[in-house]
């Protein structure tokens, strides 16, 4: 099968081409640096199927990030496992033609056939403008297709032209270098031949002379010297023509462009729709002040949307919930045990998690938004005027800013990093910025304390703050990192902002959707058997006398004074029956193996306010922080302490007093425990998936020293939540 | 008896789920991780 390779620089549509080739559904956003690793795909053309390959984008091919070396070496059959392309298809912006074309001069020099494919032809008919594709075509010797990705057109003649190329063999001519060029490459060709394991390309010998720190040099085995020496004559005879040798490259590249593209470029009458707006647009957006006070309020819309918008979807999936422990807890009646593991454990867990799809919905419709606008990009730019002192810049905060769907992909995303450090920096704190699955825990404890006391717009402004006090921390933790431990030199900004777009409804549709997929599917696969282990140990074990024991002492208290009430006790739904049984429940698990766990690890957390069952929860967190809620869920429908009248986690998490100790009686969630509770699980490193992650990109080491961090931070920030407001409270 | 098996076999089912889930993610994988050499470019 031929191999078909997608390059071009970043964010002019490659994945959207790949998607519409092959009929699959990867990625695409508008800023640079959505793709970060291959993708295959089958693409089926006139002459039979083939395999494409989706790279990240480059600029050039002396690439010096993770994600543009990938392509790099894709291209020069160096990827093991996988095949040099049999034809390149070079994806140019045909806005932006002559810095694209910069590339595919590069890759000519490779010998691979090549189609070019003008993308964005929309973009560029919008702006009145033209392109002469016979002339072109003519004057570059590859077949050229007019494309526009993200609606499918030009992809039926893009096919012909790849399969006609694959037939043909057109590759794009090379450019020619000057005199001095030639005879420096000669020069080091000689002081090299016969040190390198294999002989290098006139290509490769182009590198070591343009690029400072190319990654030729390491196949150089022997006589550096030499090979050196040789290297900065020829730099030198470039500075003599009047050339920067670190710029020669693209100085001439351009002037031969020029000439190439003289007059392919037309004004096609007047520019129907204007240009784009996205400079005017940008002078508001990036504003020192009025870019802030408006990304900020962004956000706030957006967090109160997420809050607000959720709550009746929320009731109907827990009127589900009780429905279906209802029916379940019928069929079951006859076996309490498992009945118990059915409705206090499965139904009551992993519902009381599954109430919280609806959020997760509306949180991922925004932040598709937010990407495929164009916004995320400026986003970063206007981080990097806030927290650009710290260390991290443009480069760190997009990878950042996508922390806040998810640290996975956000931790991939620093792919696109060149410098080494910077990189792992900004690995080392995107897990501190608010994921997604933190947002369960915000809405579950914000719903419950916040909104009843305060109202709904102190309840949107508590989960924006909460989704701020991560990078709160992730700052200054960066400007440590990079000023005392890792040490970064401050790296220049560089990103390019994409224009804006109309998002398209099928994307930010489709975003949503593998949101919730992937929801649905932690609930019913990890979120499930936690919860299933958390039952039993809370379950078990079931001391044979315990329910008489607690019985006789129910009647000493309560029947003895008063007999008349003993008869009470024969309606199962009378007051004293519910009493008694809920007595039993609390006694149960109050023995129990978790029980144990956790009050032995409480005085840990009573600095924060916790009690043995917070502390449970938090601990059976540490794999997948979300588990807190199904936890919570089980412990309190176990114990024995749901109110029959409204069934769901937020009542009975009001209702919770503290059963002995100094404060008995009184509530257990107060206003610190409850932020105590957030701040905890903010800054908390209480995610597997993302350990290993991390510990795949930089070493198990560093992972584990971030858990370390992580995990005491979050705790002093418990504690002096909790300490300071307990004081300012009382 | 045949109840408490039942529990038993699906606390069992968890726990080997989640036992085998930790395994897959911790067991080194083919590929880079963190070591960038082997993405280095020959160019
Ligand atoms: N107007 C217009 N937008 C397009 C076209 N093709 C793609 N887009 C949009 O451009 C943005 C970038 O598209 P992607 O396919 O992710 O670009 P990419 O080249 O894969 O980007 P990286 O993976 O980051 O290098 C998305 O918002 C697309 O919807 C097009 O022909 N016209
Ligand atoms: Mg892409």
């Amino acid at each position: 099968m031929k191999h078909i390779a997608l390059i071009g620089n970043p964010n002019t549509g490659k994945t959207s081409l790949f998607n519409c080739l092959t009929g699959m559904r990867q990625r695409v956003g508008n800023y640079p640096g959505v793709t970060v690793e291959k993708k295959l795909g089958t693409a089926y053309l006139a002459d039979g199927p083939a395999t494409m390959i989706d790279l990240p984008g480059a600029y050039s091919l002396s690439a010096s990030s993770l994600d543009e070396r990938v392509a790099v070496d894709v291209l020069s059959g160096h990827l093991p496992g996988i095949e040099r392309p049999d034809i390149v298809v070079c994806v140019i912006d045909a806005t932006n033609l002559k810095r694209n074309l910069f590339l595919a001069m590069q890759i000519a020099e490779l010998g691979i056939p090549m189609v070019i494919a003008l993308n964005l032809w929309d973009a560029l008919e919008q702006r009145g403008l033209s392109i002469d594709i016979v002339e072109l075509e003519k004057r570059l010797g590859v077949p050229i297709v007019a494309t526009v990705g993200r609606k499918g057109i030009g992809i039926s003649e893009l096919r012909d032209a790849i399969s006609k190329a694959a037939t043909q063999e057109r590759c794009l001519a090379p450019m020619t270098w000057p005199a001095e060029v030639n005879e420096a490459v000669n020069n080091i060709h000689c002081a090299a031949d016969g040190h390198t394991a294999v002989p290098l390309t006139d290509m490769e010998v182009r590198r070591l002379l343009f690029d400072a720190n190319s990654a030729v040099l390491d196949r150089v085995q022997s006589n550096h010297e030499k090979v050196r020496a040789s290297i900065s004559e020829g730099r030198e005879n470039l500075r003599k023509l009047g050339l920067n040798p670190m710029a020669a490259e693209a100085v001439l590249c351009y002037k031969h462009l020029d000439k190439l593209l003289e007059g392919v470029i037309k004004q096609a009458g007047d520019a129907p729709n204007g240009p784009d707006g996205t400079e005017s647009i940008d002078k508001l957006m990036l504003h020192r002040f009025a870019g802030l006070l408006i990304f900020a309020a962004m956000m706030y819309v957006v967090f109160q949307a997420v809050y607000s918008w959720a709550g009746p979807l929320m009731d109907l999936v827990d009127g589900l919930k009780g429905w279906v422990q209802g029916i379940v807890g019928g069929w079951l009646e006859p076996w309490p045990m498992m009945s118990s593991l059915m409705t206090d454990g499965i139904i009551e867990g992993v519902g009381a998690f599954a109430i919280f799809l609806p959020q997760i919905l509306i949180l991922f419709f925004f932040i598709a938004l937010l990407e495929d606008t164009g916004y995320m990009a400026r986003a970063a730019f206007l981080m990097d005027k806030l927290f650009g002192w710290c260390g991290l810049n443009g480069k760190s905060f997009v990878p950042m800013l996508s922390g806040y769907a998810c640290a996975i992909p956000g931790i991939l995303a620093t792919r696109t990093i060149e410098d080494p450090k910077a990189r792992m920096v900004t690995i080392l704190v995107t897990p501190l910025m608010s994921c997604s699955a933190r947002l369960p825990v915000y809405v579950l404890l914000i719903g419950a304390f916040v909104e009843p006391k305060y109202g709904p717009w102190a309840a949107g402004l508590a989960l924006f703050v909460m989704h701020i006090v991560g990078l709160l921390v992730a700052v200054p933790a960066a400007y440590i990192l990079t000023k005392f431990v890792i040490k970064t030199k401050p790296q220049p900004f560089l990103l390019e902002m994409p224009s804006y777009r109309l998002p398209r409804m099928q994307d930010v549709l489709f975003r949503m959707w593998m949101a919730g997929k992937e929801f649905v599917i932690r609930a019913g696969t990890i979120i499930l058997a936690i919860t299933v282990i958390v039952w039993a140990l809370l379950y078990f074990p079931r001391p044979a006398g315990l329910e008489d024991e607690v019985t006789k002492e129910f009647y000493a208290e309560h029947i003895e004074p008063n007999p008349a009430s003993a008869s009470l006790l024969d309606d199962p739904d009378s007051e004293l029956s519910v009493e008694l049984s809920n007595t039993i429940d609390a006694a149960y698990i109050n023995q129990s193996f978790m029980a144990r766990i956790g009050k032995a690890i409480q005085p840990v957390f009573a600095p924060a306010g916790f009690d043995w069952k917070i502390t449970v929860g938090v601990v059976a967190s540490f794999p997948a922080r979300e588990v807190i809620i199904s936890t919570l869920g089980v412990i309190y429908s176990l114990g024995g302490d749901v109110d029959e009248e409204s069934p769901d986690l937020m009542t009975t998490l009001s209702n919770a007093t503290w059963k002995e100790g100094p404060r008995a009686g009184t509530p257990i969630f107060t206003l610190p425990v409850v932020f105590a509770i957030m701040v905890f699980f903010a800054l908390c490193q209480q995610c597997g998936a993302t350990l290993a992650v991390m510990a795949k990109e930089i070493g198990w080491k560093w992972v584990a020293g971030s858990f370390v961090f992580q995990t005491s931070i979050a705790w002093l920030g418990a504690v002096l939540v909790y300490q300071l407001g307990t004081a300012i409270l009382s | 008896m045949l109840e408490s098996i039942v529990v038993a076999a699906i606390v069992l089912a968890a726990a080997a789920f989640l036992f085998n889930k930790w395994r897959k993610t911790t067991s080194p994988k083919k590929g880079c991780g963190g070591n960038c050499d082997c993405h280095k470019t020959k160019l």
